[in-house]
């Protein structure tokens, strides 16, 4: 379901390239996803318009999400109000029907509790925020504040790390590292200047 | 701060002629003739009910009088007698209701019509709606200002243009209101009539609501609240146009304050609006979430039509600036407007049918009769199940055809739920859709067409130096 790439610790050694200019940031994510190399993800304090079309990511599925949560919820609403009003004790209040028109409140308001949970929900997931998310995940402090990252596998890389590390200083980074996991939440961050052989 | 695609801003003036003139043209010359036939056909089929009408109301009068004394005597009795009545399945139809002994509460008294009515009323039907849509596109380019938003900067000059056209709008339901408001609303019929508390056929309820509903403040608000509109739409164009001549962030800063005041005062004036010219046709009825569902028609017009505009320039090599993330987006507001109009739909219907009060249910009893339950269940199919269902992938948002297909349904069903709120009230014995109301809407689109589209042609079609000129053309919705 997800692409195991996708997660820093999944592989042997990841590159960082920092940069504080989003328009510069999104300019190199562009050149780097059409070298070819393996962008794991990229991380922003800030929402960065067009970021997933120059990432190349695929269209969400959440919109599909959303449909599946919403008809688990009409269905819910249905059900319940099929089961108390008309089945367990058939009520009729005002010389109503017991089943038709008057379930439209609940079943609206249900579908769209159902979808605004679930979509919370696979959100938190996906963007591996829930409880017990992977601490790895965090590669600088300043990425919550001022600070645009990068994250490329460079395990079987396509684009060779001084061709990578090249890109990312000359697109504007700050600073670029170099991790390597040896175990789970396990690594040592290496900085590497520009130039510098690897 | 996008790349991938260069962007080169740069005037477009549109030439109105060829195809667009012709089309507009003979949809107004189509029209006209449709409407004469029309005219005559009522003329033919109206002259010899209008006697028998007459007739039917002297009698009815009497039994009117009767009913409501006996009531006044005993309302438990009327009560009872209202169950009584709904078993009995007797015609709500406006007079016909009468015939029975047994008086609903609060009965529409209505007076017979003459065969012209019908005329004058679908001008005033037509006439509102190009009201609503106009001056939803002032207010479209006034959320703009007012929201901050830049994506719409682009196709802003549409809106900008149809909001040109609803002076004519106004101008059509003032005359309509003094040549045949008489018969069109029942309360003006009343207010003429002058009836005295214990008069017979004094109508208490019509009564209390004359202090709103009087021939006054009627007039004075369809002169004065279109007039304070025209005044903001002026405004807000001509600092438009000085801006692309003369740039800078002046003309902005202005509009975002006039946009503010405009959209405060356009709240309160759409609503009395709609009270005054929509409402009181059923003026023995009120709803409380009436001003509110008459915007959301309105505005959901308005989008349709701002797309169907947007799509045909775009046809025809202008607005080069316009990608399909506007076009996604212009369906994104249909589909949620559309759903935004069917809860305030629902919501009075809802509570009008499940409370089943007779002096509220009797609106929607009327319009479950034949021939406006076509018409009923019409308004939900085009108007929310259409949208609903077509718009909710993004593969049709952003599909040109697709769009078209949907704004015409939008279109069609939106001038249906007008029907619905103006004829069953008017004339309930003799609505029918026929040559009269498509010739007469035929005449209206005409005019709309030639009117909006020369005024596009007339300045440029991009606000040039519009701060957020540059955001818009980069807008981008995601993958």
């Amino acid at each position: 379901m997800i692409d195991s790439k996708l997660y820093l610790d999944r592989n042997k050694t990841v590159m960082f390239g920092i940069f504080e200019n989003p328009d510069k940031f999104l300019d190199t994510v562009g050149k780097i996803h059409k070298k070819g190399a393996n962008i794991i993800d990229c991380y922003t304090p800030f929402p960065v318009h067009g970021i997933e079309k120059a990432m190349g990511l695929k269209r969400s599925l959440l919109p599909v999400g959303a449909f599946i949560f919403g008809c688990c919820g009409f269905l819910t609403a249905a059900s319940i109000q099929w089961y108390m009003m008309r089945y367990d004790w058939p009520m009729i209040i005002g010389g109503k029907p017991t089943i038709g028109i008057s379930f439209m409140p609940v079943l609206f308001e249900m579908s769209v509790l159902f979808t605004a949970f679930g979509l919370a929900f696979i959100f938190f997931f996906r963007s591996k925020m829930l409880h017990g998310k992977i601490p790895s995940e965090r590669v600088d402090m300043r990425q919550t504040d001022d600070r645009l990252v990068i994250a490329i596998a460079t395990d079987n890389a396509a684009v060779s790390k001084s061709e990578l590390t090249d890109m990312l200083f000359d697109g504007g980074a700050v600073e670029v590292k170099e991790r390597t996991n040896h175990d789970y939440e396990d690594f040592t961050d290496v900085e590497i200047k520009r130039g510098s052989n690897i | 701060m996008s790349h991938g695609h260069d962007i080169h801003i740069h005037q477009e003036n549109y030439t109105f002629s060829g195809k667009a003139k012709t089309f507009s043209l003979s949809l107004l010359v189509i029209g006209l003739i449709l409407t004469v036939i029309g005219i005559f056909m009522a003329y033919n089929a109206g002259s010899h009910d209008s006697h028998h009408d007459n007739k039917k109301h002297e009698t009815v009068k009497g039994h009117e009088v009767e009913g409501k004394n006996a009531q006044a005597e005993n309302p438990a009795e009327g009560a009872v007698s209202a169950s009584h009545a709904e078993e009995s399945h007797f015609n709500i139809h406006g007079i016909d209701l009468q015939h029975n002994d047994e008086v609903l509460h609060p009965v529409p008294v209505e007076h017979p019509k003459p065969w012209y009515t019908k005329v004058w009323l679908n001008l005033l039907m037509n006439g509102y709606f190009l009201l609503l849509i106009s001056v939803c596109g002032l207010f479209f380019v006034a959320l703009q200002y007012v929201a901050n938003a830049g994506w719409a900067t682009v196709l802003l000059r549409v809106p900008q243009a149809m909001g040109t056209i609803f002076p004519v709008g106004a101008l059509l339901i003032l005359l309509v209101f003094f040549i045949d408001g008489e018969n069109i609303y029942h309360w003006v019929h009343y207010e003429h009539a002058h009836i005295k508390p214990g008069e017979p056929g004094f109508d208490k309820i019509l009564d209390n609501k004359s202090w709103f509903l009087n021939t006054n403040m009627a007039v004075g608000f369809l002169v004065c609240v279109p007039l304070v509109w025209w005044l903001f739409g002026k405004k807000l164009r001509s600092m438009s146009f000085r801006e692309d001549s003369e740039g800078g962030l002046t003309f902005f800063n202005k509009s975002i304050r006039f946009s503010a005041a405009f959209i405060f005062i356009f709240a309160f004036t759409l609503s009395i609006l709609s009270w005054v010219i929509t409402m009181s046709v059923d003026a023995h009825w009120y709803s409380t979430v009436f001003s509110i569902y008459n915007f959301a028609t309105g505005w959901v017009s308005c989008l349709a039509v701002i797309t169907l505009i947007v799509l045909y320039l775009k046809r025809n090599g202008y607005l080069n600036l316009v990608t399909d993330e506007h076009i996604h987006d212009l369906g994104k507001f249909m589909f949620a407007f559309s759903i935004f109009w069917t809860y305030l739909w629902l919501a009075q219907f809802l509570l009008i049918w499940y409370a089943d009060i007779p002096e509220e249910a009797v609106y929607y009893y009327q319009r479950w009769q034949m021939p406006f339950k076509v018409n009923w269940f019409a308004n939900i199919v085009l108007n929310f199940l259409v949208p609903f269902l077509v718009l909710m992938t993004r593969n049709n948002k952003r599909n040109p055809k697709v769009l078209t297909f949907v704004c015409i349904c939008l279109l069609v069903g939106h001038w249906n739920d007008l029907y619905l709120m103006f004829m069953p009230g008017a004339i309930p014995n003799q609505a029918q859709i026929g040559l009269l109301e498509i010739g007469m809407t035929m005449t209206f689109m005409g005019i709309f067409i030639y009117w909006v589209l020369t005024a596009l042609s007339k300045q440029g079609l991009m606000p040039v130096k519009h701060p957020y000129l540059e955001e818009s053309a980069h807008h981008d919705v995601g993958v």
